[in-house]
């Protein structure tokens, strides 16, 4: 907290910050837990219905998908499902895909619509997904994000 | 499960917002139930009575259903929904340390979330007899693996998640949703409010497991360095006392200041002038008021627990 206070008493640090910390928590709405809470009850819903015949496994593990916004065809939008996360940030669309491998989400970015030359282009970064992507995968996939809060984390860490 | 037209979803929390104690954890669960309306569901709470609250009443279009006490609720709960059971279309079921274990009471097909807002393992010794605790620890562990076997959880963060998996052992699918907030975003230019000298926030209820005692002792390690400094904790409950006798001891007067609950306008004009805004809650998940005060002005630093894994922005 010391670390932090002196960080603080840089006014300049402290307005940046203050004006990072309100952008990032602006996407936090009720109407977007509502959504996702939703989403997850008709999801487990197609669950139940299909057992117990069905034979899907699922995973802890997640992963963030970053594509450039060109690579997909004009007015086509991909379609994930609705438990995922699909966000644009930095011209890029980014999406949490839960309880995919880094192999799974090509297939994931396949059937959602994703043409397969954009799937496989060098440009599309798929990445598995840390902590703080569960909450916000567009902030911590952002490279221009990462250098910005990575002095900010640094300074709060006491 | 029908996407709306009168579904009936209910809700069950131990509390609502009318109880004295009401917090976060209430706050998630009356306005995913206000949303679900808005959606065309049709919403019911279940939660226990609150003295001087009416047994029955629709709150923004739900319906609040009080019954029995801290304890009675839960089977009062699981008796209303098998006698509803047929008509309940989905359950998300709010544990608080103590699920209401409500896949007993519906049929096998009726999809339930289990909702976890933190880990509560550690908490129950710091309220209960340690027979009763022990049975707590139970109930939220084994208990809930035993009832709730593969069916989804939804968690407010990636630290409950960790939780829920490692101390809990909950087998189903997971989804970490953070809550929400109602704030609205103001614009803060140039700095204009915020304290001359380092000044500390830290809102919440002042209850043993919310850890306000370790940022009073923090303080006072502080001041060396930072002679101005001001701690003021917003919030009110049964650890004030001890905490003003501390303060007291530690010769931090003119450097803490309880104020108590607070109104909604002073308590965020009290926060646009912090430096910092602290969260030394003990287990905690998320939380909503952790999400307003990012919103009103400074990001939150927690304490050494697990809320650490709480990114910061």
């Amino acid at each position: 907290m010391a670390d932090a206070l002196r960080a603080l008493a840089d006014e300049g640090l402290a307005e940046t910050m203050s004006a990072r910390t309100r952008q990032w928590s602006s996407q936090f709405t009720w109407d977007e837990m509502a959504t996702r809470v939703l989403a997850m009850l008709r999801a487990e819903a197609g669950r139940l219905a299909q057992s117990p015949n069905e034979r899907r496994t699922f995973t802890d593990l997640a992963t963030v998908v970053r594509l450039p916004l060109d690579l997909l065809p004009d007015g086509e939008v991909p379609t994930f499902r609705s438990t995922d996360r699909c966000m644009v940030s930095d011209g890029d669309l980014v999406v949490l895909l839960r309880g995919a491998d880094t192999q799974t989400a090509r297939i994931a970015l396949r059937r959602a619509g994703v043409p397969a030359a954009a799937v496989d282009d060098p440009r599309v970064r798929i990445t598995v997904a840390r902590p703080v992507d569960l909450v916000s995968p567009a902030v911590s996939a952002s490279p221009r994000a990462v250098a910005a809060t990575g002095r900010h984390e640094d300074a709060l860490a006491g | 499960m029908r996407r709306s037209s009168h579904a009936l979803v209910v809700i069950t929390n131990w509390r609502d917002r009318t109880h004295p104690d009401a917090g976060g954890a209430e706050e998630v669960c009356e306005q995913l139930a206000a949303n679900f309306v808005a959606r065309g569901y049709e919403v019911v709470l279940l939660t226990s009575s609150v003295a001087g609250e009416k047994a029955h009443e629709v709150v923004d279009g739900y319906s609040i259903i009080r019954r029995g006490g801290r304890f009675t609720v839960y089977p009062w709960a699981l008796l209303w929904l098998l006698w509803n059971r047929r008509r309940v279309e989905g359950i998300i079921d709010s544990q608080n340390g103590i699920p209401f274990f409500t896949p007993l009471a519906v049929p096998a097909k009726t999809p339930v979330l289990m909702l976890i807002h933190h880990v509560h393992q550690d908490q129950f010794a710091l309220y209960f007899p340690p027979l009763v605790a022990t049975a707590g620890r139970w109930l939220e562990r084994s208990g809930a693996r035993l009832v709730y076997r593969n069916r989804s959880i939804v968690l407010v963060s990636p630290s409950t998640r960790h939780g829920a998996r490692r101390r809990l052992g909950l087998r189903g699918e997971m989804l970490v949703v953070p809550p929400g907030s109602d704030s609205t975003v103001l614009p803060l230019p140039g700095g204009r409010g915020r304290a001359d000298h380092p000044r500390l926030v830290c809102v919440g209820r002042l209850f043993p497991h919310k850890g306000a005692a370790s940022i009073v002792q923090a303080v006072a390690e502080l001041v060396g360095e930072f002679p101005r400094l001001e701690l003021h904790l917003v919030g009110d409950g049964p650890e004030r006392p001890r905490l003003e006798t501390m303060a007291e001891d530690l010769g931090l007067r003119g450097h803490v200041f309880i104020h108590g609950a607070l109104g909604d306008t002073e308590r965020d004009q009290l926060l646009r002038t912090a430096w910092l805004s602290v969260n030394t809650s003990a287990g905690e998940g998320g939380c909503s008021r952790r999400a307003s005060r990012w919103r009103r002005r400074w990001p939150t630093p927690s304490g050494p627990w697990p809320t650490r894994a709480w990114p910061r922005p």
